[in-house]
């Protein structure tokens, strides 16, 4: 899993223009975008608010997103655009997605077969992420939009032993970012398989890893990269 | 069966060796400057199907972290935190993202690494 840029990405760029309340990207957001962006200077002015978005499961969560916004400003509630976010993508032909907001390493298989690249959402607060902690982020790995970030792999070791292994296997390794109050948003995950033909011993094992997975999930069929958005915030320990 | 093969791959991966002159010098090929009198504190790195990063972190002497942001190329596209405390910046090009965050406090420079 990766963030990759494709032919639409120089406007679609789901990385800066996630909603740190964890809302789903919206297309209204790029169609209004007069330019072009090929890369993301996060914080420098140009984060435009895709609304206060995000899914809460519980009356908390929904007041959280109604204070947050891009950048963390709780000025740019939009309760139109909030409510919009807060729908998973309807993908009414995907009869392989059972529609529960999570993605099982069969549904990611086919939808990769026969999505055609269709976004895929999923409910943040479905994942397990017991192993992430508040502390973590005291030793961040990147700042997204004025937030402390880490990155979080779903298939280290520990994960895949005591965990969902299924997880780790459609998402690897997902970026994401604390919001306060031992609340965390993820940022969007491409599933796809691209080499990236780095010559050293990592970047031998990655490719070998993803060709692997690339020759699985094809299946003879030619499949088709997908973002995986999530939606909501998911409650971590202190 | 199909998990059982993949665990394997996992395994494998988990052993593939971190190379820290190699990210280094990835770094400082991304601020433009050649970097001296730095620990190394943290370097991570996890590779899985289709996707790798790296992170590492660096300290500094307080001089030190001064000068190299100081000296950074492109330093005006770096943005600041409302304390003051550190500097930041990210590019996401071609599937990567690179991140830098120079922390004036703990006097750290940390640069993470994804595609």
């Amino acid at each position: 899993m990766k963030h990759s840029f494709h032919i639409t990405n120089k406007t679609y760029n789901p990385v800066f223009w996630a909603d740190p309340s964890g809302g789903s990207v919206s297309e209204s957001v790029f169609e209004n975008l007069g330019g072009t962006k090929t890369g993301s200077f996060t914080d420098m002015g140009t984060g435009t608010s895709i609304g206060a978005g995000g899914a809460g499961d519980n009356e908390e969560d929904k007041d959280e997103q109604k204070k947050t916004s891009d950048n963390g400003d709780p000025k740019n509630g939009d309760p139109e655009k909030s409510e919009s976010n807060t729908k998973s993508t309807d993908c009414s032909k995907c009869w392989w997605l059972n529609n529960d907001e999570y993605l099982t390493f069969e549904e990611a298989i086919w939808h990769y077969r026969l999505g055609k690249g269709e976004p895929v959402d999923i409910r943040l607060n479905k994942l397990d992420l017991s192993n992430v902690k508040s502390s973590d982020f005291d030793n961040h790995d990147f700042m997204h939009q004025g937030s402390p970030g880490k990155y979080v792999r779903l298939s280290s070791a520990s994960s895949i032993l005591t965990g969902n292994r299924s997880e780790g296997l459609v998402l690897g390794t997902i970026e994401v970012v604390y919001i306060g109050d031992n609340k965390v948003m993820a940022l969007p995950n491409e599933y796809n398989f691209e080499m990236q033909g780095e010559k050293t011993l990592r970047g031998v094992s990655r490719d070998i890893a993803t060709a692997f997975g690339g020759f699985y999930n094809n299946g003879g069929m030619r499949g088709q990269s997908y973002w995986i958005q999530f939606l909501g915030t998911a409650t971590i320990r202190p | 069966m199909i998990y059982r093969i993949f665990i394997i791959i996992f395994i494998f991966l988990f052993i593939s060796c971190d190379n820290k002159e190699y990210d280094i010098q990835k770094l400082e090929n991304f601020i433009g400057i050649k970097l001296e009198s730095y620990d190394v504190i943290r370097h991570e790195s996890g590779i899985a199907i289709g996707d790798s990063f790296m992170v590492i972190e660096l300290k500094f002497e307080k001089k030190d972290i001064e000068q190299t942001l100081k000296e950074i190329k492109e330093f005006e596209k770096y943005s600041i935190s409302d304390d003051k405390s550190y500097y930041y910046f990210n590019l996401i090009n071609e599937g990567v993202k690179e991140s830098v965050i120079i922390n004036l406090q703990k006097q750290t420079l940390t640069y993470s690494y994804s595609d």
